[in-house]
């Protein structure tokens, strides 16, 4: 990783403008060894716990970038009708070891039952299934980040 | 699968096989196949026992493999309440055939269990959902009787030291009926706070390293601070320099081991 630097700040500047030109709030795309996920919060009153500690990232693996949120389609996720609260306090995990894939990314279509992430509390691992069919429009937690007993985790539409 | 012999253990069905790949999947099995819950399951051995984060779970013959499941036992979001009740259970049982060596077992946050400070039980709870939309609570627990594990990155402990030529149907046995025991008490209280308050302090009374320093490994980096208490969800509480931190998730490692 030290020998090449696969950052590549022209292709994060078309993800950041496609990702404003869109209502989407993530584009995640694989190059080779090179992951780029960019993100934006649809929204600046998702809540998150004072103690979240910052995501552990391979360093130069992964970029996210945060543009201004959009100020018209703002919406506090805890009014969607197809937001997913937390069952439980805990810690969410959008994969079920390291070294597998996230259950669920955005845009992703899922039926009721559909397993989208996991809650562990004291060594209890909880499967959060859809409660609802759609699609994922929204990711309102870091994987590895405690969560509160009815923290938006994400939306369902 | 192989067909497992039905017998009755601390007053619930017992399915018992002589091997598999991991008594918690045969129970998810079971109950899609529309088994009633609460069941027990055991094996004399596991070809793909699991652990925390799809970690292997060493299992041997001579040692016990047992999974409870239970459908709605409480709400979800009191699911991780078991790993307490189970824990007193596995604590129970031991003190039960080692009456002498009880001090020397304690129990370490969140649900293993330790003889001098080495592993002899774990588990894995799991909180699935059946077919029909239920909550299904998966209590795997492995318990080292002959055989000491040499592959785990902690010291393990094995109950043939303390018993010589106890076998894991022993354990499992009283284990069962702590655990009805345990579960009788547990439902007796009012509501799912109050239980824990209740068991709140069993367990604390069992518990290693209560008010020792202790260092709490996290997917984001390493806390330090007192193991101080249980909070009203089972939390760990963590006195650090900057105050009281409720800890969820993560592996406790404690000062001077």
């Amino acid at each position: 990783m030290a020998t090449k630097n696969p950052f590549d700040p022209e292709l994060v500047r078309e993800l950041a403008g496609l990702i404003s030109e869109t209502d989407l709030t993530e584009i995640e795309v694989e190059k080779g060894d090179l992951r780029i996920r960019v993100a934006r919060q649809i929204t600046q009153t998702v809540h998150v716990p004072a103690a979240a500690p910052a995501p552990a990232q391979p360093a130069g693996a992964r970029v996210e970038a945060k543009p201004e949120p959009a100020p018209v389609a703002a919406l506090n996720p805890k009014d969607n009708p197809g937001m997913v609260p937390s069952p439980m306090v805990g810690t969410a995990y959008r994969r079920s070891s390291p070294d597998t894939k996230p259950f669920i990314e955005i845009g992703s279509r899922v039926n009721v039952g559909d397993k989208l992430l996991l809650v562990e509390a004291m060594k209890t691992f909880n499967d959060i299934v859809a409660p609802h069919a759609g699609t994922v429009t929204a990711i309102l937690f870091e994987d590895g980040q405690p969560v509160e007993y009815g923290e938006p985790l994400l939306i369902i539409e | 699968m192989v067909q497992a012999r039905e017998g009755i253990a601390g007053g619930l069905v017992h399915l018992s096989r002589d091997e598999t790949g991991s008594t918690n999947d045969d129970a998810l099995a079971e109950l899609a196949a529309g088994r009633a819950a609460p069941f027990w399951i055991t094996a004399s051995m596991q070809k793909a026992g699991r652990g925390r984060h799809g970690r292997s779970w060493t299992s041997p013959p001579g040692n016990m493999y047992a999974t409870l499941a239970l459908v709605e036992p409480c709400d979800q979001r009191h699911a991780a309440q078991f790993g307490y009740l189970i824990g007193l259970a596995l604590h129970d049982a031991i003190a039960e055939i080692a009456p002498a060596h009880a001090p020397r077992v304690r129990l370490k946050w969140p649900n293993d269990v330790l003889v001098d400070g080495a592993k002899i039980a774990g588990m894995l709870l799991e909180g699935h959902r059946t077919p029909g939309g239920r909550f299904a609570l998966i209590a795997g627990i492995g318990a080292n009787i002959a055989v000491t594990p040499d592959d785990t990155p902690y010291p393990a402990a094995r109950l043939a030291d303390l018993v010589a030529g106890v076998t894991p149907g022993q354990l499992f046995d009283a284990l069962a009926r702590a655990f009805a025991r345990r579960f009788a008490r547990w439902r007796d209280a009012a509501d799912e706070t109050l239980a824990l308050a209740a068991m709140r302090e069993d367990w604390l009374a069992r518990a290693h390293g209560l008010d020792g320093n202790v260092t709490i490994r996290l997917p984001s980096g390493r806390r330090e601070g007192r193991f101080v208490g249980l909070d009203g969800d089972g939390r760990l509480l963590l006195l650090t320099e900057g105050g009281i931190q409720t800890i969820d998730a993560g592996d406790l490692y404690f000062a001077g081991m």
